[in-house]
């Protein structure tokens, strides 16, 4: 039998009972995690949670903070609650919720549906609010668990593709109650870090494995990144709101690391390729001067062609004219030049009676005395 | 390769150098002389890839708190 520890009758007081009891559950239990279903969910002023968690013979009362939960609840869901059992000194025993989180997919589901309308209608999920990512990011703050495949994927296959690359692994927990809460800070610690892009990846799994990714804290974080995010759930269907509210979405971990950078044999290929188009560029020139100065040339050669035949024709015709003037054409039609001395007489009033003339004529030259002179 | 090297500058430096000789606007000198400067640069880039190494630091979340 226990002895009451503040009355030495052997009796309790109800407040000291109240308390042993919570000592004891204290020690015995701390906090738990307890499965089932909710059922007489009350939320009061936003701000308090209340219900029952039921399974087939037995129900629990539940209280709690609603900013405790990172998931929206409905009567019905089947969750698992991480909580400590207490004895309320007024309402009795319930359950302390630290968080919540469904299970099962019927209830991911339902949860995931009430966030999405949530966040859909404060247009988390629009496309205008995507941002393209970095050509060339040098600094990636990875999301993931250390211990991962995920990480051992994206890490192999962006080393195979890229090179000299900082990336820095924020090792968190990526299932399970507590994951939403480390993802979340994750992302709020690159924030606050210098890093190029964000990656937020693990493999794929069942719906209890992904339910962090619909978590709305996690899903309000990706979107207010200001980082850009690339979220990488290794599933192909039913998309989480994460991928939905990230900058881009990779369909695997290999995959995520294929879109943040280029693969570097094809990435030198084409820059080789435009190396050699300038060089195709160089040799253009090259050609195009050597013919500007072969054209110059033929020009050059044509025109002094088109001077030297002007030349010709003018010089031509002049010879003509000087062969018209040719004093022995006259002379061979019949007349004669007649001079005294070097003195050429043309005219009647140049000669004298008696003077000596010499006349020369097309085949000889006469000697020959003036002896009278009339003038017509 | 240095430590300085810088591959995205360097790899904008080479897209500005094949855009400047592609504009028509050099002279043949100054184009050879920047076609070569484009090679020098095409391998320093391709050095870079294959030589250097990425590098992995761990954040651990308990660390932090």
């Amino acid at each position: 039998m226990l002895v009451a520890d503040d009355n030495q009758d052997g009796i309790w007081t109800v407040s000291g009972l109240a308390g042993a009891i919570n000592q004891t559950l204290d020690f015995a239990y701390g906090r738990i995690l307890i499965e089932g279903e909710v059922i007489n969910l009350k939320i009061s002023r936003n701000t308090w949670v209340y219900f029952d968690l039921k399974d087939e013979d037995s129900s629990l009362r539940c209280f709690g903070s609603v900013y405790s939960l990172t998931m929206p609840l409905e009567d019905g869901m089947h969750v698992v609650v991480e909580s400590a059992p207490k004895l309320h000194a007024q309402y009795g025993f319930s359950l302390n919720i630290y968080n919540a989180q469904p299970i099962g997919e019927g209830s991911i589901k339902k949860a995931a549906d009430i966030t999405r309308a949530k966040l859909h209608g404060e247009g988390l999920f629009d496309e205008s609010r995507k941002r393209p990512l970095p050509t060339m990011p040098q600094r990636i703050g990875l999301i993931t668990s250390f211990e991962s495949a995920a990480f051992q994927d994206f890490t192999k296959i962006l080393s195979a593709r890229w090179a000299g690359l900082e990336i820095l692994l924020y090792d968190c927990l990526v299932q399970g109650l507590e994951a939403p809460n480390q993802i979340t800070k994750a992302i709020n610690h690159f924030n606050n870090l210098n890093v190029d892009i964000l990656v937020i990846t693990r493999g794929g799994g069942s719906a209890d494995d992904l339910v962090a990714f619909d978590s709305e804290n996690v899903v309000r974080a990706v979107a207010g990144s200001r980082t850009p995010v690339v979220v990488a759930i290794g599933h192909e269907s039913d998309f989480t709101l994460a991928e939905l509210a990230a900058d881009r979405r990779a369909s695997t971990p290999s995959n995520a690391a294929e879109i943040i950078v280029p693969e570097k044999s094809a990435y030198i290929n084409l820059k080789r390729q435009k190396v050699n188009n300038a060089l195709h560029s160089v040799k253009a020139l090259s050609s195009r001067l050597s013919k500007g100065i072969r054209s110059q040339q033929e020009r050059l050669s044509s025109s002094m062609t088109h001077y030297l035949r002007i030349q010709k024709g003018k010089l031509a015709s002049k010879r003509e004219v000087l062969f018209s003037l040719n004093p022995d054409l006259v002379l061979k039609r019949g007349y004669a030049v007649i001079r005294s001395g070097s003195q050429v007489l043309d005219t009647v009033h140049t000669f004298k009676v008696g003077q000596l003339i010499e006349a020369k004529l097309k085949d000889g030259k006469v000697q020959a005395q003036v002896k009278q002179i009339s003038v017509e | 390769m240095s430590q300085d090297f810088k591959f995205s500058e360097a790899a904008n430096e080479l897209d500005d150098i094949i855009e400047h000789i592609q504009s028509g606007e050099l002279t043949l000198d100054d184009a050879i002389k920047k076609y070569k400067q484009a090679e020098t640069l095409l391998k320093k880039l391709e050095d870079y890839l294959t030589k250097t190494e990425n590098k992995l630091s761990v954040i651990n979340p308990n660390d932090k708190e």
